[in-house]
């Protein structure tokens, strides 16, 4: 035999349970940082530089995020791991991060004969379900610009050209010499 | 002759020993000028640089991440409401908010794929968005005033503010071609934030 009390309070409690999961719900976010936001940078050819990445989720549950290049680096830019797993920042959000995770990001831009200035960015990117019609994703850019000057170094200066030439040069000599000393010899005659 | 041969090969040996050395050194020196460059994220002035720590955060409503336009469409339809368009009473449940950990401004772009089912598609260019930074049901949130998605970043907002009260709603909507196959079609779409340029 149930009460009209207790039914009252099972009432009380099953919309006090739909309250919660309704709230919970429409609070649901996803959310994705990055630091440093902007990236500017002078380079030696020919050296790499190395840089970590941090993001961080400021949304309400755990993302897989993927840090991506794009641009003009793109084609030098080489970032470990593929994709991180990152939990949500604790509210209010605020520095320091708490559950920040790192990419390592290796910048290797080839040798340059004069100043070459390369723009691009490096996006960390979320996704949601991958069921949706139209699914979403979501991230968050750091501008990313390269200034790519000359090394200093003498030996920069010589371009493999330089050495194949002067390679070549040595192994004539040494034909020549060593023709000379086996006595054979090319004559040529006035017609 | 003896004498003769002994000058041939030292003058062999000597050019071999300078090519290895030229090329010792051309390696050693090589390796030796990887100097490491120097980053900052603001200001660089000479050999002084001063380094700030800059962050970029944006939070996504959950819907803004799982779209759907429903199911049994008619080709030919136009301005079709994504299901929450209209999911906040009259506002949209599409948004996007810079979180004040963003130490700039941030602008919002927008870009998009083929809706895609088999070898059939639907082109990016049948998805229109429209945005208001102050209400999620401004006046200017209807089909006539929307622009169509692209394959490359077209901003939805600029200059979006960092102080954590910076959001972006928006709605989307589908114009179904007339010559569409029937089936179900899945696409997707990119919406990122920088700082502000």
């Amino acid at each position: 035999m149930i009460s009209k009390n207790n039914i009252s309070i099972l009432r009380f409690f099953s919309l006090l349970l739909f309250g919660i999961l309704f709230f919970s719900i429409i609070s649901a976010e996803v959310g994705v940082g990055i630091s440093p936001s902007k990236l500017k940078f002078q380079i030696i050819g020919g050296s790499e530089y190395e840089q970590e990445i941090t993001v961080f989720n400021t949304g309400t549950y755990d993302s897989e995020i993927f840090l991506v290049a794009e641009g003009d680096i793109a084609g030098f830019t080489e970032i470990t791991p593929k994709s991180v797993v990152v939990s949500p920042e604790p509210k209010p959000h605020e520095l320091p991060l708490k559950n920040s995770q790192t990419f390592l990001v290796k910048f290797d831009p080839p040798s340059v004969a004069e100043k070459t200035t390369y723009s691009g960015s490096l996006s960390a990117v979320g996704s949601g379900s991958s069921d949706s019609t139209f699914g979403g994703k979501v991230g968050v850019t750091a501008q990313v610009v390269i200034e790519n000057v000359p090394s200093d170094s003498f030996f920069s200066k010589i371009s493999q050209t330089h050495v194949i030439i002067t390679c070549i040069i040595i192994i004539l000599i040494l034909i020549f010499f060593v023709l000379k000393d086996t006595d054979i010899s090319i004559k040529f005659k006035k017609k | 002759m003896k004498m003769k041969n002994k000058t041939k090969y030292f003058f062999v040996f000597s050019i071999l020993f300078f090519v290895f050395l030229f090329g010792f050194l051309f390696n050693y020196f090589s390796d030796n000028s990887k100097i490491s460059g120097y980053a900052t994220t603001d200001s660089q002035v000479g050999n002084l640089s001063v380094g700030v720590e800059t962050y970029m955060a944006c939070t996504w409503s959950d819907d803004a991440l799982n779209v759907s336009f429903g199911e049994s469409l008619d080709p030919g339809t136009n301005d079709i409401n994504a299901t929450e368009n209209y999911g906040l009473v009259n506002g949209t449940k599409y948004n996007v908010t810079v979180s004040a950990l963003s130490t700039d401004n941030a602008d919002v772009t927008i870009s998009g794929n083929d809706l895609v089912d088999g070898a059939n598609n639907i082109a990016i260019g049948n998805v229109t968005w429209v945005s208001n930074t102050t209400s999620s049901d401004g006046a200017n949130m209807v089909p006539g005033s929307s622009t169509s998605i692209t394959g490359s970043p077209v901003d939805i907002a600029t200059g979006v503010s960092s102080d954590g009260s910076g959001v972006v709603h928006y709605r989307f909507w589908l114009d179904l071609p007339s010559g569409a196959v029937a089936g179900t079609y899945v696409g997707n779409y990119t919406l990122t934030c920088e700082q502000a340029s």
